[in-house]
């Protein structure tokens, strides 16, 4: 980093002493806004460049160029304005978080807004191809309306409404051909002029079916092959693929057979077929409503359960695991470093393997823990079947996840804890249970708030137990087949965005995110106000 | 302390009658001892009572003031031993699956052999083989120097395991120190290597035809888990590098803006990350990074970064800023002060950082089942999670024996930085 | 540093060049199969000289990859193969090809008439069919020596198998795709078709008087026959019937190698037909090879899966799995094997699974209710059906 100069004194950076300008966030932003302009624009710029000489350049060589840019730009903008240097020490993060973080929140804000889904997907719909039977200027008729499957897409666009399509014109020719002598097929009828021959079919009797050649180059009626044919080839019937020519039309209107276009066709061309584009776009609140709709059904339960199961899977870890740290702090605890050891087991196993094994454990008949419970004469439950236990069985499981985390956090506050008020209070003749009470509790709460905090926020969104234990079963009454018994907020909307049971609806996925976010920000603001946790933050 | 066992014998009661009550009155295919929980509760309370009382005469005659104390200690023991038993049981019972030659979680019991094995309680040792493990590493085609590397790799675990014995038998800390410097390197070297030479091509078998057949994808758990040890230590270097210049102008800096900027990064991770899946996966197709590791990389970075910083900030926080001052009274420069003081004092924040951001990429499986599409890209997440969801089945016995290889790097990982990572979460973790 | 930065800039521009050759195939096959097709996609770059990547992705991946990345150029050339009733999804989303054009007259009249439609939408062939597949009966014949004649009988055959270490009969009861048989077989169906024969979306008849019937004869499997107890799924029956614990179980060929691996000696047949003269058949699926609409060498991949579709290539395929192939020319020669003959006989008359998109909304709220209906030997089974039929139909 020798273009940057860094090694100003930090008193150059308070906000009180300015040179050049005004240290104001707003000027520092539109500083860093400009520089990163510039290097966006450069890389932009040089792949583009680099694109014209081989094409095969990948656009991820343009990060290389702009961040050369981004370097010269920064030195320049460091001369002449120097408070700017704290935030060169906060761009690289910066940098990453708007690209990583802030933009796909942005466009995912933008698709909670559209109709936006797996059959909904902007792309062509090759199976939407219906016949055209007669062209009269911006009128098509064609072969069956239904094959275009007008009513598949939502919003203003229902019903073909603007929707851009693409209309084709003949793609095969029928010939035969005269000879096959290194790799040059000469065939008769010649093609037609003006068009682009890719690919000759041909049959091999030896495999009896009909493969295609790439074709390189055509002259006349001589064909270039970009292979030989494995083995003998029949000569006749040969069928040669044109480039397909296909204009694009937007839709004006569909009414029985009849299509309006917006510009009509060129004259000179047969045209065969038509197919429409998936178009989707902005629907207003149409997701929010399909939510709203559906609250009774899947919002209001799911959220409730997603607060119960984020609570009490904090409450359960952290009275058993401070338990447990609270034992193994005992100094007088032979082998309790081995004992830790063991305990931590849980935390370093990836989760995605040893929950399934619980999901295993859990089989009604077939599980080790009903035959646990069997063995010793207890009642087995139906954990996977019964939307009460299924939910108690992933607040076990989680215990047994958590466990590690919450016993470790506690057994490092207990550590940081003096051992001389011990010995003090003992000099006062308390007993142990009031040294607890009186020195340990009051100590380990402090440490304790923020630990349960980032636990509740973890697993607020606590995906990975979900999905893999029960993924969100057992069905209910109540439920849809995207939210179920078990499902928080997290898989719901994954259901809903990813799932062949959601339709691979990513804009109803994209706002249920959204109202995640809103009620994380929720709760945590409410977080930082019972810990103060930014308080100090804000006086600065 | 006497009082209390009336009332205790008073809630066992209960608890029998009441589940008697709910003792299903059908006939079960489960084996069943009866009264089995009483038996077992009984069981539990005379041995740990037992050890505790046996304790407790021990120190009535050895030291009559501390007796009780044995005597809780005694049951401490056995409670602790208890919590170890339900931690370890679906442990052992992966490791078991993984030796079942037949493939399935859920097999027919044995009818003969102790009651736990009839019930099903421990799994069946009769059907025990290798054979999983066979089927999964045996179309691993090792070049020469990678098995050299592997053993100078298990050689220099011998010796980090021998310097550790060493260390307990009371030899001299400050040369072992040094000694544990170089092992530590060697075993990083190694591995290294190791995870950088292995290919996809290696996994193949020769068919009759003696034409190489590339391996299918139950069989590449060796080049899984070297894709993943990739990534994740990638992402751990990526993560430490961007966020420690962040973390400290937070922690050091006045700023205009440094509140509202901490603010948003404190709330823009709050966004559930995945479900911006769509989006990346946009982001990356234009970056034409899809189905690449840089991509895979750039993203988990991304979404380490706050956390990362803020944790960093913290860290820093807690340290007295005395160095630097006095550092930069000598005419340090702040970059240099960043660079030679503040970093060198930081690298068990910066392990921490790093080890927490390998760990929680390593089981990654949505994003990366996403972003790769390539089979030999494939990381151990995506790898265990196609065994289950094939169209009908899980192939558990494969599943088990990947799982316990995949699980072995990130074992030992955990447990040679096992002090890195619990000390740091005092420090700067769980600050806010 | 200038020095990393050029490192870094030549390491990036390299990197990233490696050019796409051959094909790409993606695959749901695993063990006996993925072995037939890498045998296959080897001697096809013998004789082509087109390498050809095999990937395995799972089928449930399978719809979701192809809809986000085929368009953006990361999706395979081919899919290998994938059951008919997953293409509507993909058909409309406009990622797959539209293979009239591969499909020649004479590998079309070799075809089933079943496998023809069912790779048909919008009158277009979307995939060319390489076998077809669906549950049959298959009996331990160690355990159960004597095939079931009737329905009656083979209730009383399980009942009677049905001891303190065994199982007589056990399968996937909560899948819908599987417990169809009983529905179908009462009366009960998916969607009406019209009077061109086409699918109608919204002429839903799971709760319909058979469809009632036929659930309610799930829920006596396991409350009133006592055969099919609580948390039995795909791997608890197939788990049983490989260590020879489990007597009969209705289960499609796709397990046929897993169970002849085990030394098991079986039988397939179709479910027989009750006293009343109720025939029992329900799903099949026809497994066909797709091809992306936005692949970049769609001549190869045309080849490819003409290759795999060669009678001769099914042949060798069935003899490996019990795959009854779609051709008529290798389904004939392959007639004398009893397993494929098994599974020929209990598909006859079986219903291909309707292959338009609304298909994808009907497994989940199906196979949810099947999991309720079952909880409790009480459920109200109509209103429970109805339910998921107005889940089916999106209210």
């Amino acid at each position: 980093m020798i273009f940057i100069d860094i090694s100003r004194p930090p008193s150059d950076f308070l906000a009180k002493k300015r040179k050049g300008g005004k240290a104001g966030l707003w000027q520092s932003i539109a500083l860093l806004l400009l520089a990163l302009g510039i290097a966006t624009i450069v890389g932009v710029a040089g792949v583009w460049v680099l694109q014209l000489f081989t094409p095969q350049v990948p656009v991820y060589v343009g990060l290389v160029f702009g961040l050369l840019a981004l370097v010269l730009v920064l030195q320049y903008i460091a001369q002449r304005f120097e408070w700017i240097m704290p935030w060169y020490y906060l761009l690289p993060a910066l940098i990453f978080l708007f690209t990583f973080t802030v933009f796909p929140v942005v466009l995912t804000i933008f698709l909670a807004f559209t109709d936006y889904a797996g059959i909904r997907n902007g792309e062509l719909s090759v199976s939407t191809e219906t016949a055209i039977v007669a062209v009269d200027g911006q009128q098509l008729t064609i072969d069956n309306a239904r094959t275009l499957n007008c009513d598949a897409l939502q919003g203003s666009r229902k019903g073909c409404n603007n929707v851009r399509a693409v209309v084709y014109a003949s793609g095969r020719f029928a010939t035969q051909g005269i000879s096959l002598e290194d790799n040059i097929l000469t065939v008769e009828p010649a093609p037609p002029a003006g068009r682009n021959v890719t690919a000759v079919e041909l049959l091999l009797p030896d495999f009896g079916f009909r493969a295609q050649i790439p074709v390189t180059a055509v002259e006349g009626n001589r064909l270039t092959l970009g292979r030989s044919p494995p083995g003998e080839i029949s000569l006749e019937d040969i069928s040669l693929t044109l480039d397909r020519i296909s204009i694009e039309r937007r839709i004006l209107s569909l009414e029985d057979n009849t299509l309006t276009i917006n510009v009509p066709l060129p004259t000179d061309l047969e045209y065969v077929a038509i197919a429409r584009y998936n178009d989707f776009g902005y629907i207003g609140a149409a997701n929010f409503n399909t939510i709203i709709r559906q609250a009774n059904r899947a919002l209001w339960p799911v959220f409730r359960w997603n607060i119960i199961f984020a609570v009490s899977t904090i409450i359960i870890n952290t009275i058993i695991g401070v338990f447990i740290a609270v034992l193994l702090n005992n100094p007088n605890l032979r082998f309790r470093n081995l004992y830790r050891t063991l305990l931590i087991v849980p935390w370093a196993l990836p989760a995605i393997i040893t929950i399934q094994v619980w999901r295993g454990f859990l089989n009604t008949n077939f599980g080790a823990i009903n035959r646990v419970l069997a063995l010793l004469d207890l009642p087995t439950l139906n954990w996977l079947g019964d939307p009460l236990y299924a939910k108690l069985a992933v607040l076990l499981v989680n215990l047994w996840l958590g466990l590690p985390f919450v016993m470790t956090a506690t057994l490092g506050a207990l550590s940081a804890i003096p051992k001389d008020i011990y010995e003090a209070v003992k000099i006062d003749g308390a007993s142990a249970w009031q040294s607890f009470w009186g020195v340990t509790a009051p100590l380990l709460r402090t440490a304790l708030i923020p630990i349960t905090l980032t636990g509740f926020a973890f697993n607020f969104n606590n995906f990975n137990i979900i999905f893999l234990l029960t993924d969100g079963g057992p069905p209910v009454d109540w439920g849809t087949a995207t939210a179920r018994g078990t499902d928080i907020l997290i898989s719901w909307a994954y259901n809903e965005s990813f799932r062949a049971q959601g339709g691979y609806a990513y804009g109803l996925g994209s706002a249920i995110s959204i109202l995640i976010f809103i009620i994380t920000l929720g709760v945590s603001l409410v977080n930082f106000r019972v810990t103060g946790a930014l308080k100090e933050e804000s006086n600065t | 302390m006497m009082r209390l066992v009336p009332r205790f014998l008073g809630i066992i009661s209960l608890l029998a009658v009441a589940a008697a009550a709910m003792a299903q009155s059908e006939t079960t295919r489960f084996v069943t001892i009866p009264y089995g929980w009483l038996k077992f509760l009984i069981a539990f309370v005379l041995i740990t009572g037992g050890i505790a009382l046996a304790a407790y005469l021990y120190g009535r005659f050895t030291r009559p003031g501390k007796a009780l104390q044995y005597a809780g200690t005694a049951a401490t023991h056995m409670f602790i031993w208890l919590a170890i038993l339900l931690t370890f049981y679906p442990v052992i019972y992966l490791l078991a699956v993984s030796l079942n030659r037949n493939n399935s979680i859920t097999a027919a019991l044995p009818t003969t052999g102790n009651v736990l094995f009839r019930s099903g309680v421990l799994p069946d040792p009769s059907k025990f083989s290798l054979i999983q493990y066979q089927t999964v590493l045996g179309e691993t085609n090792l070049f020469w120097y990678q098995w050299v590397l592997i053993g100078v790799f298990i050689l220099a675990l011998v010796a980090m395991i021998a310097l550790f014995v060493a260390q307990r038998g009371g030899f001299d800390p400050y040369r072992l120190e040094r000694w544990r410097t170089y092992t530590g390197w060697v075993l990083f070297l190694s591995v290294g290597v190791l995870v950088l030479s292995i290919t996809a091509d290696q996994f193949y078998t020769i068919n009759e035809a003696g034409e190489r057949v590339r391996s299918s994808s139950e069989r590449k758990i060796v080049l899984f888990i070297r894709n993943t040890l990739l990534v994740s230590g990638l992402t751990g270097i990526f993560a430490v590098l961007i966020s420690t210049t962040a973390g400290y102008a937070f922690a050091r800096m006045k700023f205009e803006g440094r509140y509202q900027t901490l603010l948003t990064f404190v709330f823009i991770q709050m966004f559930p990350g995945f479900m911006a899946l769509v989006a990346i996966f946009f982001l990356m197709n234009a970056l034409d990074l899809l189905n690449s590791y840089i991509g895979l990389i750039l993203a988990y970075s991304g979404g380490a970064i706050s956390f990362a910083s803020w944790i960093f900030k913290g860290y820093l926080e807690s340290i007295s800023p005395s160095l630097e001052e006095a550092a930069l009274v000598d005419g340090t420069t702040r970059w240099g002060a960043f660079w030679r003081i503040i970093l060198p004092i930081s690298i068990p924040m910066l392990l921490f950082i790093f080890l927490l951001q390998f760990i929680g990429t390593y089981s990654e499986f949505i994003l990366a089942n996403v972003l790769l599409t390539g089979e030999d890209k494939w990381t151990v997440g995506i790898a265990l999670r196609s065994f289950t969801f094939n169209r009908f089945n899980t192939q558990w016995g494969l599943l088990a024996a990947s799982a316990v290889l995949g699980s072995l790097p990130i074992l030992a990982i955990f447990y040679s930085f096992q002090g890195a990572l619990t000390g740091q979460h005092q420090a700067g973790g769980v600050k806010g | 540093m200038k020095k990393y930065l050029i490192i870094l800039v030549t390491v990036l521009l390299t990197s990233g060049f490696a050019l796409a050759q051959g094909i790409t195939v993606w695959t749901h096959f695993g063990d006996a199969d993925l072995e037939w097709l890498q045998n296959e996609a080897t001697a096809f770059e013998a004789a082509f000289g087109v390498p050809v990547n095999i990937v395995r992705v799972d089928l449930g991946e399978i719809k979701q990859k192809m809809l986000l990345s085929a368009p953006e150029g990361e999706a395979a050339d081919l899919i290998v193969p994938i059951p008919h009733d997953q293409i509507g999804e993909m058909a409309v989303g406009g990622v797959l090809a539209d293979m009239t054009q591969f499909a020649t007259s004479s590998y079309l009249a070799d075809l089933s008439d079943q496998a023809r439609l069912a790779f048909t939408f919008n009158n277009k062939l979307f995939g060319l069919p390489m076998y077809v597949e669906g549950p049959a009966l298959i009996i331990n014949t160690d355990l159960v020596p004597e095939v079931p004649q009737t329905f009656e009988d083979f209730i009383a055959l399980a009942q009677a198998n049905t001891t303190a270490d065994t199982f007589g009969f056990l399968y996937d009861i909560g899948n819908f795709y599987f417990s169809y048989i009983w529905l179908r077989s009462n009366g009960g169906y998916v969607f009406d078709r019209d009077a061109n024969g086409d699918l109608v979306p919204t002429a839903l008849g799971v709760n319909n008087e058979g469809a009632v019937k036929g659930a309610e004869l799930i829920k006596k499997f396991r409350y009133d026959y006592g055969l099919i107890p609580e948390g039995t799924d795909y791997g608890v029956a197939d788990g049983l019937f490989i260590d020879g614990a489990l007597g009969m179980i209705y289960n499609g060929p796709w397990a046929i190698a897993n169970y002849r691996d085990a030394g098991l000696n079986i039988e397939v047949m179709p479910v027989p037909a009750a006293a009343d003269g109720t025939e029992f058949s329900g799903f099949m699926g026809v497994q066909g090879v797709l091809m992306n609409e936005f692949s970049t060498n769609k001549v190869d991949a045309a080849n490819f899966a003409k290759w795999l579709i060669r009678p001769d290539a099914q042949v060798s395929l069935a003899q490996l799995t019990g795959k009854i192939p779609s051709s008529n020319s290798a389904a004939a020669q392959v007639a004398d094997d009893p397993v494929i003959a098994g599974f020929a006989a209990a598909l006859a008359n079986a219903e291909p699974m309707p292959n338009i998109p609304e298909m994808g909304n009907v497994w989940g709220p199906m196979g949810d209710s099947l999991t309720v209906i079952l909880e409790s030997p009480d459920s109200n089974v109509s209103e429970i059906l109805d339910r998921a039929a107005a889940q089916i139909l999106g209210n």
